[in-house]
């Protein structure tokens, strides 16, 4: 906006943007590819277009990110990986990339990632960990954590990821920004390297509720998200108890509780079978990611991540049966959904079970029990995504580590998601500070 | 030691699907798979309506 209306230029907010980068990623690790040349070349478009007078559109010289699944013109798509490296370099921009860049964006780079998206760490053997800004000794989450984490330091005010079990909510959630997975199917994947495709979805990151819409109506077109025209009934904004609930840590469903509090909500309502839904999507996920990646678990499985080839390979040996379960499960489960969803609006929970782990730590308390970090943290975003459902997570206001909350909305109504979002930013009960570095 | 059920099927279908495991990787991907069994054995303890499929709708 500052831009538009001439109070800086576009050449300006760049540099400080590539200045930010250079002097603090070296300890976060959130880039694995800069194009700034790039990025000036499209900042100095953008205040042409304002000299002449123009429309450099409404995210002009906004400076943004890709999670390096994207493709990016000249630059080989990586998806996290070793193995993709030796591929050509992508001809042209996703079209995600490509809306955001016509809408006066300029692009900083590429970032970070689990390898494959099959992870919610950011720990990669290829590229090194990213870390958590709000403290270095801590995960960024994952799989989408570069581009969490780079939104969360400020070197870009909007970053693009991918959310097939949690990618996009629990990064967010754990940096402490908003994010947004849309309704499965409603921004094209066009041009983005695939993990699952049953649950695969794109969304944005941004340090407010209002750069999350905006970033969303540029996505795609089916929907124009007019947050002005929802109306939050705080009797249809319900807290999902049972699974939800069971061994999130104290913070968490403080968390939750603050949410609900600003809602003005205090009903409480069940998904049946909610666990049942993770391991489906858990069990689906790997036979999936494990068909895609059959040949190079075949020919060079030394190239793999540790710790995503011994993942891909028993997911790829699981029994048809399992997975036809799973499938079966799905169908029922949206049915017992959708009922919900006829009784509440709005369905609150925790967008992880803890705040961010240590960087390499193995086990983590769940409900008094030591389990494993890696596959555990994702235990409520799950559920979620196995459906399709949309989800804004919010980053609720307060002192400590973030902690992040799931707005969860009936399909193709993400909306009412981003309005709550937006009304729980002025009621100050969620913010995305950019993290002191 | 004798061989589980779990392990002779895990070998079984590594030489059936065509996907050999080299053995510095068989126990980290059995370890695994054998979390992904657990997971399947919940879906399979719990019974669904008979008339619940799998078959996508294709609503116009």
């Amino acid at each position: 906006m500052l831009v538009r209306r001439r109070k800086v230029s576009a050449a300006e907010v760049v540099e400080a943007h590539i200045a930010r980068i250079e002097a603090h990623d070296g300890a976060l690790n959130c880039f694995t590819d800069r194009t700034f040349g790039r990025a000036r070349a499209e900042a100095a478009a953008v205040d042409a277009r304002i000299a002449a007078g123009a429309d450099a559109g409404p995210l002009a010289g906004v400076p943004i990110a890709v999670k390096n699944l994207y493709d990016v013109a000249g630059l080989t798509t990586r998806a996290g990986s070793k193995i993709l490296r030796d591929r050509a370099a992508a001809v042209a921009d996703a079209p995600a990339i490509r809306r955001l860049v016509d809408a006066g964006a300029v692009l900083l780079g590429a970032l970070n990632m689990d390898e494959f998206a099959y992870g919610f760490v950011t720990e990669n053997a290829h590229d090194g960990d990213t870390r958590n800004p709000h403290d270095v000794s801590r995960i960024a989450g994952g799989s989408s954590g570069g581009s969490a984490a780079a939104v969360a330091a400020g070197f870009a005010a909007i970053t693009l990821g991918s959310d097939t079990n949690g990618s996009i909510r629990l990064p967010a959630g754990l940096c402490g920004v908003f994010g947004l997975k849309p309704t499965y199917g409603r921004i094209d994947r066009a041009g983005t390297y695939p993990f699952v495709d049953s649950f695969d979805h794109l969304g944005p990151f941004a340090r407010s509720a209002g750069d999350l819409g905006l970033a969303y109506r540029l996505l795609q077109d089916s929907d124009p998200a007019a947050v002005e025209d929802q109306k939050i009934e705080p009797g249809r904004v319900a807290v999902l108890d049972d699974w939800f609930e069971q061994g999130a840590a104290p913070e968490m469903l403080d968390a939750v509780a603050a949410v609900a509090r600003g809602l003005r909500a205090s009903a409480r309502a069940t998904l049946p079978a909610a666990g049942l839904a993770r391991a489906a999507a858990f069990c689906m996920s790997a036979f999936e990611g494990g068909q895609l990646h059959k040949e190079n678990l075949r020919v060079r499985p030394e190239d793999f991540d540790p710790a995503t080839r011994p993942r891909l390979i028993a997911g790829a040996l699981q029994p048809a049966e399992t997975i036809y379960r799973a499938q079966r499960f799905r169908a029922w489960f949206r049915e017992q959904t959708r009922l919900v969803f006829e009784r509440f609006d709005i369905l609150l929970a925790p967008a992880s079970p803890c705040t961010a782990p240590l960087l390499g730590q193995k086990t983590m308390m769940l409900g008094g029990e030591a389990v494993p970090v890696r596959p555990n943290l994702g235990l409520y975003t799950q559920p979620i995504s196995f459906i399709g459902l949309p989800v804004v997570t919010v980053p609720v206001a307060g002192p400590g580590l973030p902690r992040g909350v799931q707005v969860i909305t009936a399909p193709g109504r993400e909306a009412l998601g981003l309005a709550a979002a937006a009304a729980l930013e002025r009621a100050g009960v969620v913010a995305a500070p950019v993290a002191a570095l | 030691m004798s061989e589980t059920v779990e392990e002779a099927y895990f070998d079984a279908a590594a030489a059936l699907l065509a996907l050999p495991v080299r053995p510095e990787h068989r126990e980290e991907a059995l370890a695994a798979f054998l979390v992904l069994a657990a997971q399947g054995k919940l879906l399979a303890e719990f019974t669904l309506p008979e008339r619940v499929e799998a078959a996508p709708r294709f609503v116009p």
